[in-house]
């Protein structure tokens, strides 16, 4: 079983680089914004193996993501939005599990990555950027978070069938 | 699975926050002052209507800010992601190009400077 989350781990570590690589290759006309392909990954993690497993990978995707990309401000961007929103996802997940499903904490989980996004920016800059992209980063992340969430479920429902056998 | 109610409720939350920013962010006045800030300082204010290119620089980056009679925008900006020069122009009072690479913000402000500013 130990061994069998440690495969699963490093396989979902790898799976949320890959699409967070990729996604940066989708344009959007608004500036920031990334469709979060990658917290499907993650959401995986939280729903098979737990809280611990879906921490560590989220850390690791942080880090290694921004090898990938450029420096310690793509670092501290990617953590503040990837652990924001996992804290809200296990908060979520563990609380309120019976009126909130996968959906509900895929799409609260993809506007808190905005909001964290925002706020590093917001102290990088010294300035409140709050209004000027919140508004639209809110909409789009609704959209975003359903679809990475009908996603995930599909893979959770393929890896408990692995896990069975 | 169908989605539960607090699912929809998430939804509403999300929605309805983002409908309340917007409206805070609504622009009201006429554009007067077009303000170019680095690292959270003004740099450079320009009072419109104004004509010319300037070139600023932040953090190892620079960017031609443009500025057009009412408007103003990034025409050029050698930051790897790009971001503020997509932005376009910038018309109406609170409009904003950031560059976060460069730390650089062009801001369109009213007469009375930012009218409001939500922490």
């Amino acid at each position: 079983m130990r061994n069998k989350n440690i495969a699963l781990s490093s396989l979902l570590l790898a799976v949320s680089l890959v699409l967070s690589y990729l996604e940066g290759f989708i344009p959007f006309p608004v500036p920031g914004f990334k469709l979060g392909l990658a917290n499907i990954a993650i959401l995986v993690a939280l729903y098979t193996m737990g809280p611990l497993c879906a921490f560590v990978i989220c850390i690791l995707k942080c880090l290694f993501s921004s090898l990938f990309s450029f420096g310690i401000t793509a670092f501290l961007f990617s953590l503040a939005g990837g652990l924001l929103s996992l804290f809200v996802m296990i908060f979520l997940k563990k609380y309120f599990s019976r009126s909130v499903s996968i959906y509900g904490v895929s799409i609260a989980g993809a506007a808190f990555h905005n909001l964290g996004q925002i706020i590093i920016a917001s102290v990088i800059m010294e300035t409140s950027l709050y209004t000027t992209y919140l508004p639209i980063l809110l909409l789009l992340s609704v959209i975003s978070g359903a679809v990475t969430s009908v996603i995930a479920r599909a893979s959770i429902k393929a890896v408990n069938a692995s896990k069975g056998t | 699975m169908k989605p539960r109610r607090g699912d929809y409720f998430i939804v509403l939350i999300v929605l309805i926050s983002a409908l309340l920013l917007a409206f805070f962010s609504r622009a009201s006045d006429e554009p007067a002052v077009v303000t170019v800030m680095i690292d959270g300082k003004t740099a450079q204010s320009f009072s419109l209507p104004h004509i010319g290119e300037y070139e600023f620089s932040g953090n190892g980056y620079s960017c031609v800010v443009e500025l057009d009679e009412m408007k103003a925008r990034v025409k050029e900006c050698d930051c790897p992601d790009g971001d503020c020069v997509s932005v376009g122009w910038l018309e109406k009072c609170g409009d904003r190009a950031v560059c976060l690479p460069a730390r650089i913000i062009v801001c369109m402000e009213g007469n009375g400077g930012i009218d409001a500013v939500v922490y």
